[in-house]
Formats: C-alpha cells, sequence, structure tokens
C-alpha cells in the first residue's frame, strides 16, 4: 500500500499495483523498493484532493484491464463500455480537466493525459478565440494591431467566415 | 485554482495534436502563449479528410468541404488555378497546368516543388507534336492532355518530414508507371509487359500497383530500385468490367472493385462494390467482410484509414469513393461520390450535388 498526500494535506491510501499506472509512482516505488513503510508516501503537492480521489477512480477502472487496454484486445463490447465510462468521467468543467492534465502530467499518466486533453480539444471545437477565452479565463493579450491585421491575415480563410 | 495561461508549453503542444486545422489556427488566436505553440506546429492536424471541390465561379477561391463541420471553406490559393489535381498524399496535391507542367503543392502553406517534363503520352505523340485547340475523340490537345496524361500520382513520404521522397505516377494511354525522386533530373519509366494499371498504392514500404489482364486483377511489386520493374506477387483476381482500388486497411492490402453501370446513355452510376483481402505470402485471396469499425477515404488520393469514433458524423466500416478517376466523365462531370457500408453492402451520399462537378473532387489531408 502506498500514501498519496494531495495539498490540502489529505491522505489516500492505494494499493501499489493501481498507482503504478503512474509512471512517476512506479519509478519512485521501484527507488524505494526495501525501505521502510514510511518511504511509501508520496506526496502530490501541486494538486487539491478533488484531483486525487478522481484519478483513483480513474485507475481503478483501468486497473481491472490494463493489459487488454495496452494491447488493444479487448472486445468489442468492453471497448463500448469503457469509452461510456471514459465520456462520462470526462464530463466535467474545463477546470477540473485542467487539473486532471496537470496532474496526468505531472504523474505521468499517458491515458488519463490524452483523455483529458481529448475533452478540452472538443470543447474548443467549431469555438472563436473570443470564446475559447471566455471559458478558459484566459486574456488575450494582443495588441490591437495583432488582433485586427497580423493575426487575420495569417490564415484568413479561417477568420473571414467566407461560406461557399 | 486552475489557470489555464500557466500550462506548460509541452501540455499545450500534446493539447493541439487533439485540434483539427481550423481549430488549431483558433487556438493560436486566444493568447500569445497559445500563439507561440501554434507556430511550432508540431503535431499534423488531427481530421478527417476535406474533399477539395474545385474554384467558386464568383469569388476564384478553391472550396475545400468539411465533411465533419458540414460547411465548404474557400481559401484564396493561386497556384491551383486552372490546375488539374492528379493526386493527393499527406497534404500534397499534384497539379498539372495546360502547357503540362507538373507539380507538387501544398495548397495550406503553398509550398511547391517543380516536378521533371512527363513521359509521352505513347510511342506516337508527346510534347512536339500535342496542338492547341478544344478536346475531341482521339486528338492530341493539351486540353486532352491535361486531362489524360497522368492518371494518379502518389508519394512515398510526405515531402514536408523527409527529404528522402519518391513520386510514382501511372500515365499515358496505357497507364503505365514511371518514378522520380527528389534529386533527379526525368522521370524513371517502369519496363512493364504490355499491363495496364488500374491504381497504385505504398504499402509497408513499397509501392505496388494493381494491373489488369485478361479479365484478371494482378497485384505487382514496384521496384523502385536500381533495376527499376514490375513484378508480379500476388494472386490472379477474376474480374469483369470493373474499376480496381488498392487499399491498404490497417495493414492489410484489400483490392476493391466497383462495378459501374452506364444509364442516360453516357453517365456512369456504381451498381456493385466487392472486397477482396490479399494474402501477398501464400498469394491467395478471400471476399472481405470488416471487423475493425474503420473507414476508408479513397479515389485518385492515396487512401486513408481513419478510426470513425473519433469523429462524429463519420460512419463506421465505409468507403468514402470519390468519382472515378478517369477521364471517362470528364465530359459530363462529376456526380458518383459515394458511401459504402462494407459490412450493410449499402449505399449512401456525403456530399450531394444537384449539378455535375466540372472535375471530379479529390480528398485531401489538410497538412502544414
Amino acid at each position: 500500500m502506498i500514501t498519496l498526500i494531495s495539498s490540502d494535506k489529505r491522505k489516500f491510501h492505494v494499493l501499489e499495483e493501481v498507482a503504478n499506472q503512474s509512471l512517476t509512482i512506479r519509478d519512485v516505488i521501484e527507488d524505494r523498493r526495501g525501505r521502510r513503510r514510511a518511504d511509501r508516501i508520496i506526496l502530490v503537492t501541486n494538486i487539491n484532493s478533488k484531483i486525487p480521489e478522481k484519478v483513483i477512480v480513474y485507475w481503478l477502472r483501468h486497473f481491472l484491464m490494463p493489459e487488454e487496454i495496452a494491447h488493444a484486445s479487448m472486445s468489442h463490447k468492453k471497448a463500448e463500455k469503457l469509452k461510456k465510462w471514459e465520456a462520462k468521467f470526462f464530463d466535467t468543467d474545463i477546470d477540473t480537466l485542467n487539473d486532471l492534465i496537470l496532474a496526468a502530467d505531472s504523474l505521468d499518466i499517458p491515458s488519463l493525459f490524452d483523455g483529458a486533453c481529448e475533452k478540452v480539444s472538443d470543447i474548443l471545437k467549431n469555438r472563436s478565440a473570443e470564446e475559447v477565452g471566455e471559458i478558459s479565463k484566459i486574456e488575450n493579450e494582443f495588441t490591437h494591431e495583432e488582433e485586427e491585421e497580423e493575426i487575420p491575415s495569417e490564415n484568413a480563410w479561417v477568420w473571414r467566415n467566407e461560406f461557399a | 485554482m486552475a489557470n489555464w495561461s500557466e500550462l506548460h508549453t509541452d501540455v499545450l503542444e500534446h493539447l493541439t495534436s487533439f485540434l483539427s486545422l481550423p481549430d488549431f489556427h483558433r487556438f493560436g488566436a486566444v493568447c500569445r502563449n497559445w500563439h507561440s505553440v501554434a507556430r511550432q506546429k508540431r503535431h499534423p492536424p488531427r481530421q478527417l479528410p476535406w474533399l477539395v471541390l474545385g474554384e467558386d465561379d464568383t469569388t476564384h477561391k478553391h472550396k475545400f468541404f468539411s465533411l465533419e463541420e458540414n460547411k465548404t471553406y474557400l481559401i484564396e490559393i493561386p497556384e491551383l488555378q486552372g490546375q488539374r489535381l492528379c493526386g493527393s498524399s499527406y497534404g500534397w496535391l499534384f497539379t498539372l497546368d495546360i502547357e503540362l507542367n507538373f507539380r507538387l503543392l501544398n495548397p495550406l502553406t503553398r509550398k511547391q516543388y517543380d516536378l521533371p517534363p512527363l513521359p509521352p503520352y505513347n510511342s506516337h505523340n508527346n510534347i512536339t507534336t500535342y496542338v492547341k485547340g478544344p478536346r475531341s475523340e482521339n486528338n492530341f490537345t493539351f486540353e486532352a492532355m491535361q486531362l489524360s496524361l497522368v492518371a494518379k500520382a502518389i508519394l512515398d513520404h510526405d515531402p514536408s518530414r523527409s527529404s528522402d521522397f519518391k513520386v510514382l505516377i501511372m500515365y499515358g494511354e496505357r497507364n503505365r508507371l514511371a518514378f522520380w525522386k527528389l534529386g533527379d533530373p526525368t522521370w524513371t519509366l517502369i519496363p512493364d509487359a504490355y499491363i495496364r494499371f488500374n491504381d497504385i498504392i505504398f504499402y509497408k514500404e513499397d509501392f505496388y500497383a494493381v494491373g489488369c489482364c485478361s479479365r484478371y486483377n494482378e497485384i505487382y511489386l514496384v521496384n523502385t530500385g536500381l533495376s527499376p520493374c514490375a513484378k508480379r506477387v500476388g494472386p490472379l483476381v477474376k474480374e469483369y468490367d470493373t474499376f480496381t482500388y488498392l487499399v491498404d486497411y490497417l495493414g492489410e492490402l484489400l483490392v476493391v472493385q466497383r462495378y459501374r453501370k452506364v444509364y442516360k446513355g453516357q453517365l456512369y452510376k456504381t451498381e456493385k462494390i466487392i472486397i477482396f483481402k490479399i494474402d501477398l505470402e501464400h498469394e491467395k485471396y478471400s471476399v472481405y467482410k470488416p471487423i475493425k469499425g474503420h473507414s476508408v477515404f479513397m479515389g485518385a488520393n492515396s487512401c486513408m484509414t481513419v478510426d470513425p469514433s473519433k469523429y462524429p458524423g463519420c460512419k463506421k466500416n465505409a468507403l468514402y469513393l470519390t468519382d472515378l478517376p478517369q477521364q471517362v466523365f470528364e465530359r459530363h462531370g462529376s456526380k458518383d461520390l459515394l458511401i459504402y457500408d462494407m459490412v450493410e453492402g449499402s449505399f449512401s451520399r456525403y456530399y450531394s450535388t444537384a449539378h455535375y462537378l466540372p472535375a471530379s473532387p479529390i480528398w485531401l489531408y489538410p497538412n502544414y
């Protein structure tokens, strides 16, 4: 059993085999193998407690079939079921997705990273830069000139909305 | 608290690998940081191919139909004006102008390669014997040559990502084969035993061709090495009055036979499609039923296989066919744009047009 500690000091106990899905944690466990139990505590400082919960839920769902996922040997029915589950899992607000991306990146969990990025790309789909800025609360920082001239001239066809 | 502008560059770059080309450009306009990430163009766009529809009559811009968004983008590409499109691979188009200058063009970056002068149409005619004037039966005008000199052209590798690439063409009266590699002064002709080739493909790191010989389709391995030749490698597949394609379906080599029927006098309409899986090792073939769900975009382009589960609106187990890449329809226009459901065996349409299109559309994977 290993223990994850989130930035707000909550503890999460996870089976080693489950947490292994994080390549970062797997390396840490490898490094500390044979040492005392106290060394099996991993601080996850950059994420709040809501995220480890979600990550562990994700691990548990994937833990049941890691081989099948890795080798794409799942039956069609199982694959459909997992897809439905993932769709629901990632159906969350954009801030949570941002945190999941950060967690998946720092813990090195490729499938979670891909899943969260893909969901964000779905949100970006067919939206103007202004809409995306609003959703993600990003200020665009562009000067008036850049906004009016430089960027539109780079790929005029995207902006002009001239459709046949 | 999450902050989107604080995401690392490599995270943002990964995010762009899930975006289509229009979404990617919009992504780059969100803020400075995202703009600089987009400039890197680290990942090819993730999207279905566009259908290149030719020139818009009023604006003279080029029309690109996006199946995913169900809309047509108008893009100004002067290099495409008056060109016939003879092929499409990795986002590059093969263009042939009225003076028979043959080029490779990426319509989005507008980078171009001039290709050497094409070999003659047949042994009696070449560029010095072609004449000016409208095309008609059996005359060798430039107009006629622009339509029929190159039936199809393909690439082995993406010139944007590799400086070592080859072009294979199917050209002339008999659809003969010739290749060119970057740096060569001329085309190298592939000697053949009077085979008429129907389609060419880059499959598992080699060029292959399918040729027709007295009611059989034969598969050839095209050797572009020191002793260029077309060597018969596959089984004989029976056929009768069809158009034949080669398809790479997730590593399996398929022969797709398209049976067409003449109706209303001269127009062609696809009636039936039969698919065979080719076993090159044992020189065998069998009727093929897909189980993998993937769909194929095919025609005069290098065929592209996509996973429809990633693209809403894309049908499963489907062949998205453009019209026949031959000159037969050019006199009447093109309308036979079909989806063939490989499991159900049924036909539907992906682009409906009331008018016949002046030139056959071609699939293009937009890339930079």
